[in-house]
């Protein structure tokens, strides 16, 4: 069992592919059939840390990986090497995909964000989403990465940004690095 | 009234938005869109049209898998007017929008990690390299002499029996064994001539070719008893039933 924990850990924690964490072919073949109730004990093992295994379904595979648990945790380290126009870059993408359905035209998406955004950076933010997983590009069209579908509770981000629910303010010195503009 | 191509084309392009996100799946009437295609699919008469309309049946397949999508994100409780999010884009400011994305953030651990053993391998690797001059694969490109390039070449009148006799003397060389695709078209004649009848061959499934890496040699071989139909394409086909009624 021992051995078993420390593959499951290695195969969710140490970054192998460019998708994060394991899916669920690796996770049998390594661990066997009950690799679930492996992932249960490692689970409890990581929750003293703040961190937890999430899955989610895409098409007919399932993905596993170790994210931190608590959304607030998040909040207190700012240190994400991330700009904020960029993180607004990611927020106003995903949340305009998920309105035209998990698909949206790029060029769209670029024309609402430059509004307030310099159109070079949109345009280089969102090949940087791509190149890290958090979008998809398919033709001229971009969707949502599966990377985004682990990180982000995106159900909570529409409601959000159509503010049906509020969220505490925050400064621009929250963040690692300042907008040039 | 729309002549039968352009109400394909309209069909084939409004599948073409939706797929690209530019037009709401659940604006396009499916009924709508079913009886288009079946009211043309009676007076379907080309292959053209006949492409067109799996084009056209294509597109709905699109439509629908697309509608299922934004359905199925509706029922997640994810569905926001696109409208409404083009407007809170413009009246939130950048500091509000990433702070809503970050409150709803729970980045994932991932640990780069390398080991000794890996180090071990790859120093192994590259003591055993050998440098980039000593690796570079040597291609040559073979090239015909140049009283051959300059000889004048005149696609022969009677190609087929050309054909016959290249693919015979083909199979009296070869004896069912591979042979120099070079040596064999240098052998007699005109080498250009030779490889142009012979690419008729091989595109005819007559003769097989084959390039053998490690020798850096292409090779041919004839196949034999190969029962040879007489090759139309598609159109043809279609132009002959025609006609044949």
């Amino acid at each position: 069992m021992k051995d078993k924990l420390k593959k499951a850990a290695a195969l969710l924690l140490f970054k192998r592919h460019k998708y994060p964490g394991a899916k669920e072919w690796e996770l049998r073949k390594y661990l066997g059939e009950h690799y679930e109730e492996i992932l249960k004990v490692l689970e409890e093992d990581l929750e003293p840390l703040g961190l937890q295994i999430k899955c989610i379904e895409e098409g007919d595979t399932k993905h596993y990986a170790v994210v931190v648990k608590d959304e607030k945790l998040t909040r207190e380290i700012k240190t994400y090497g991330w700009r904020i126009d960029e993180m607004a870059v990611l927020a106003v993408s995903l949340s305009y995909i998920l309105s035209r359905g998990g698909k949206a035209a790029e060029k769209d998406l670029i024309d609402i964000i430059s509004n307030k955004i310099a159109r070079w950076r949109v345009e280089r933010a969102i090949e940087k989403f791509i190149r890290l997983g958090y979008l998809e590009r398919e033709d001229d069209s971009l969707k949502i990465g599966l990377r985004s579908k682990i990180e982000f509770n995106l159900e909570r981000l529409v409601r959000l940004f159509i503010g049906a629910e509020r969220v505490i303010g925050t400064s621009r010195e929250d963040f690692s690095s300042r907008p040039q503009e | 009234m729309l002549k039968n191509n352009q109400l394909y084309e309209r069909l084939i392009d409004l599948s073409i938005k939706v797929l690209e996100g530019k037009v709401d799946p659940l604006d396009v009437d499916i009924s709508k869109y079913l009886d288009s295609i079946s009211s043309l699919f009676k007076k379907l008469k080309s292959l053209d049209d006949i492409i067109k309309d799996i084009r056209a049946l294509y597109g709905l397949t699109i439509i629908l898998s697309c509608q299922y999508e934004l359905l199925k994100s509706r029922g997640l409780g994810l569905y926001i007017e696109p409208i409404l999010v083009e407007l809170r884009t413009q009246q939130l400011s950048i500091e509000a929008i990433a702070e809503i994305l970050r409150s709803v953030w729970t980045p994932v651990v991932e640990i780069e990690v390398s080991d000794n053993i890996l180090i071990e391998y790859a120093l192994d690797y590259f003591n055993k390299l050998k440098p980039i001059d000593e690796r570079k694969i040597k291609h040559i490109v073979y090239e015909l002499p140049k009283a051959e390039l300059t000889r004048d070449f005149i696609i022969p009148l009677n190609i087929h029996e050309k054909l016959d006799e290249l693919y015979q003397e083909l199979i009296f060389t070869s004896k069912g064994k591979w042979v120099d695709y070079y040596n064999f078209i240098n052998s007699k004649g005109n080498p250009v001539e030779r490889a142009y009848l012979l690419s008729f061959l091989i595109t005819e499934g007559r003769v097989v070719m084959m390039y053998r890496r490690f020798e850096d040699k292409i090779y041919v071989k004839p196949v034999e008893n190969i029962v040879v139909e007489n090759l139309q394409s598609v159109a043809t086909w279609v132009r002959r039933s025609k006609v044949e009624g």
